[in-house]
């Protein structure tokens, strides 16, 4: 068995990078390591430990928490670390940005030193999920490569590209066996709905008004979170130590036209009224920092990991509002903070 | 040889106890007249400096100093201020990480500047505990940010970040602009260039009028005795061998700290908010020069021969590889502040190798034999 710990597996990107991971790697047993904060849903990982008895076990707790990380590594023997834990939501970051800072950097800062010396003597991997936000903003040409500079806007992407520097650091310095990824916006399945696409389906699904930053013309690049976890893989088993892959999907879209995309998409399966999709979109004043364009180039990713999406977009969204209006339990519950109690009931305390 | 004869006329803005001279230039202040102003790390070399500089060229500023001073009661560069200044000047003894300790801070000074030089420094080539780096370094300076940005909602105020040039990375050759990428190789650069772009992505985001410098190498009276020019100092004054590592041919900018600091009263008063500003003095020397030029002032001061000293040079073959040349390009503080370091290396170097054997060795006796 290989041991690998993912961390924030109970997230949107990670649960899905779980379930890909258990069903596409039968040698690997998976262990979760999940502080369960809002974004955190067990329910997310339902069913998993019926399915794979034995390759997988959930451990509630932080990444800053080095004493837990040097028991879990003490007792699983890690061979690969997978980092997605992080604190992720720029709105958030601005109203509170010290939380980002400490799960991003000081999170990321406990695990690289406890993984590095716990594979002093038997060597690992490890990989970093990161972000296209720590790039900055784009102007209308272009798109990022690894070799851009980091320019983040926000604290949330400050404290992204501040977890790159010390990975690549780690690496200089220590010799550490580490990968890094950077990606552009994910959509698809266990989405939190506080994200663009969730929020706007789940909005627009309550009769409410879709709200649209400025015009909605900031544009942005997408991919199917199924397309992001294969890229992660890759990344992890046959990236090289120390260089960062961007992931992309070459899919670049206007904010204003995800929403019409998505209102279409609804409409033909809610049977709405196709000519006043626009009478739902409500568009509200600009946030600060927020940038105008973001698009990641994958071309060191494609010719070095053999990295191609499989998700083309259009089919990827059906199949996301798809899964939303099939599930409206699971994002019900999270709107109403039932999905909080159920963590409170299990653990005893306040999620 | 006597002292007197040692070198020119000393530059006035060597020390800020000297009278400034007309012939040289003064950085006005293009600020309200007074200022309340909260300098972190205020007990360390640069810091102190700068706070000794604050409290002579801007009369009606008030200085806080936060520092924990590594647990001790006092150190050298601030003492007697108190006494000296009245009114204007004050130690808090704390360190930035220290929960709910800077909000009442700031409630309580009611500033209107920061100057972070707060940060924790390796003291070796490697460092122990890179996570105890990430908190003083990125968390404390996201506290420091945090505190500032909710003290100042409705008023304004002036953050300035003092960065290292090892963010551009740590053994990286060649001279950088304040556009070159960010690439730190060590845990410690990391963590550098994280509080950097923190402190940027609080313009961005909050409109905060916060400002980043970077700098070379500094020197100049208190820096600590590990560091190269005080270290050959003392090695020099008792005859010892001064190691020069490979070649000694690696080239590094060299800026005298009253300068640099001068340099950073420019970019708070001038610079534009958001931006980086590289303080160098356009003076490069490759390590051989610089540790033969200590000698020869130690020596010179002494009285002793001057030429003997090249015979203290002792080469170390070790790290090789390391002759690059590194080097920030200050053209943009000089273009939008007017910025000109004024303290040719060679005069800075004698005011200094004056400074450590007169006032150094006033207080640390001397080794034996």
């Amino acid at each position: 068995m290989t041991g690998v710990l993912v961390t924030g597996g109970a997230g949107f990107i990670g649960c899905n990078f779980v379930r890909f991971a258990l069903k596409g790697r039968p040698e690997w047993r998976v262990v979760v390591l999940d502080a369960l904060t809002y974004a955190g849903n067990l329910e997310n990982l339902q069913g998993l430990e019926e399915a794979y008895p034995g390759r997988y076990r959930f451990v509630r707790g932080d990444v800053t928490d080095s004493a837990l990380l040097e028991k879990l590594f003490g007792e699983e023997g890690f061979e690969y670390v997978v980092h997605f834990a992080a604190e992720s939501h720029v709105d958030r970051s601005i109203l509170g940005p010290l939380a980002f800072v400490r799960t991003n950097v000081l999170g990321t800062a406990a695990l690289l030193e406890v993984a590095r010396l716990a594979w002093k003597e038997k060597k690992g991997r490890y990989l970093q999920v990161s972000t296209d936000e720590v790039y900055g903003a784009l102007g209308e040409e272009g798109a990022f490569t690894e070799s851009t500079p980091l320019d983040p806007s926000s604290p949330y992407s400050a404290s992204k590209a501040a977890a790159d520097h010390l990975v690549l650091a780690y690496h200089r310095t220590f010799g550490l066996e580490a990968v890094l990824t950077r990606c552009c916006n994910n959509y698809g399945p266990y989405q939190f709905p506080e994200k663009l696409i969730p929020f706007m389906i789940v909005r627009a699904l309550d009769g409410k008004p879709c709200p649209v930053y400025g015009q909605g013309q900031n544009v942005r690049d997408w991919i199917h979170v199924q397309d992001h976890n294969r890229g992660v893989l890759l990344a992890l088993e046959k990236g090289r130590p120390g260089e960062v892959y961007n992931l992309g999907a070459r899919c670049e879209r206007r904010n204003l036209d995800i929403v019409r995309a998505l209102l279409t998409e609804l409409s033909v399966l809610k049977g709405w009224d196709i000519s006043r999709l626009e009478e739902r979109i409500a568009f509200v004043k600009d946030r600060p920092g927020h940038d105008w364009r973001y698009a990641i180039d994958p071309g060191k990713a494609e010719r070095e990991l053999g990295f191609t999406p499989q998700v083309p977009f259009e089919e990827g969204l059906r199949d996301t509002v798809a899964w939303y209006l099939q599930n409206e339990g699971w994002w019900r519950r999270i709107l109403s903070g039932e999905y909080l109690e159920f963590v409170k009931k299990l653990y005893g305390t306040q999620a | 040889m006597t002292r007197d004869s040692v070198g020119p006329p000393e530059c006035p803005c060597l020390a800020p106890e000297a009278p400034p001279q007309p012939a040289v230039r003064v950085v006005q202040s293009a600020q309200a007249p007074s200022s309340r102003i909260l300098v972190t790390g205020g007990g360390g070399f640069v810091g102190g400096n700068f706070v000794r500089l604050v409290l002579k060229e801007r009369e009606d500023w008030h200085v806080t100093v936060f520092d924990h001073l590594g647990g001790r009661d006092d150190v050298p560069v601030l003492r007697g201020l108190a006494a000296k200044h009245p009114g204007r000047y004050r130690l808090v003894k704390g360190r930035i990480t220290d929960p709910g300790l800077l909000d009442s801070l700031f409630a309580e000074g009611a500033f209107d500047t920061v100057v972070h030089f707060a940060a924790k420094n390796p003291s070796g080539q490697e460092i122990s505990d890179p996570p105890s780096f990430v908190e003083v370094n990125v968390l404390g300076t996201a506290m420091l940010l945090e505190a500032a940005r909710k003290a100042w909602e409705g008023r304004s105020g002036k953050f300035l970040h003092l960065g290292s040039y090892e963010v551009y990375g740590s053994d990286a050759a060649g001279v950088f602009t304040e556009l070159s990428p960010l690439n730190p190789s060590t845990p410690y650069a990391a963590t550098k260039a994280a509080a950097d772009e923190l402190t940027i992505a609080y313009h961005r985001t909050f409109g905060l009028h916060t400002l980043v410098t970077r700098t070379t190498n500094i020197y100049g009276p208190y820096q600590s005795a590990d560091k190269l020019i005080p270290a050959m100092i003392a090695l020099a004054r008792d005859g010892k061998g001064m190691p020069v590592y490979g070649s000694g041919s690696n080239l590094r900018d060299w800026i005298h700290v009253n300068d640099h600091n001068r340099g950073v009263l420019m970019v708070l008063e001038r610079g534009r908010a958001g931006e980086v500003y590289h303080l160098g003095a356009r003076s490069e020397r490759t390590n051989l020069e610089v540790v033969k030029a200590v000698g020869r002032e130690v020596y010179a001061v002494l009285g002793r021969d001057s030429a003997e000293a090249e015979n203290l040079v002792r080469r170390v073959e070790d790290r090789e590889g390391h002759d690059a040349r590194r080097a920030l390009d200050p053209s943009k503080a000089e273009k939008e502040l007017g910025f000109q370091a004024c303290i040719p290396f060679e005069e800075g170097l004698g005011h200094t190798v004056r400074w450590f054997l007169d006032v150094a060795a006033a207080d640390t006796p001397r080794p034996v034999g």
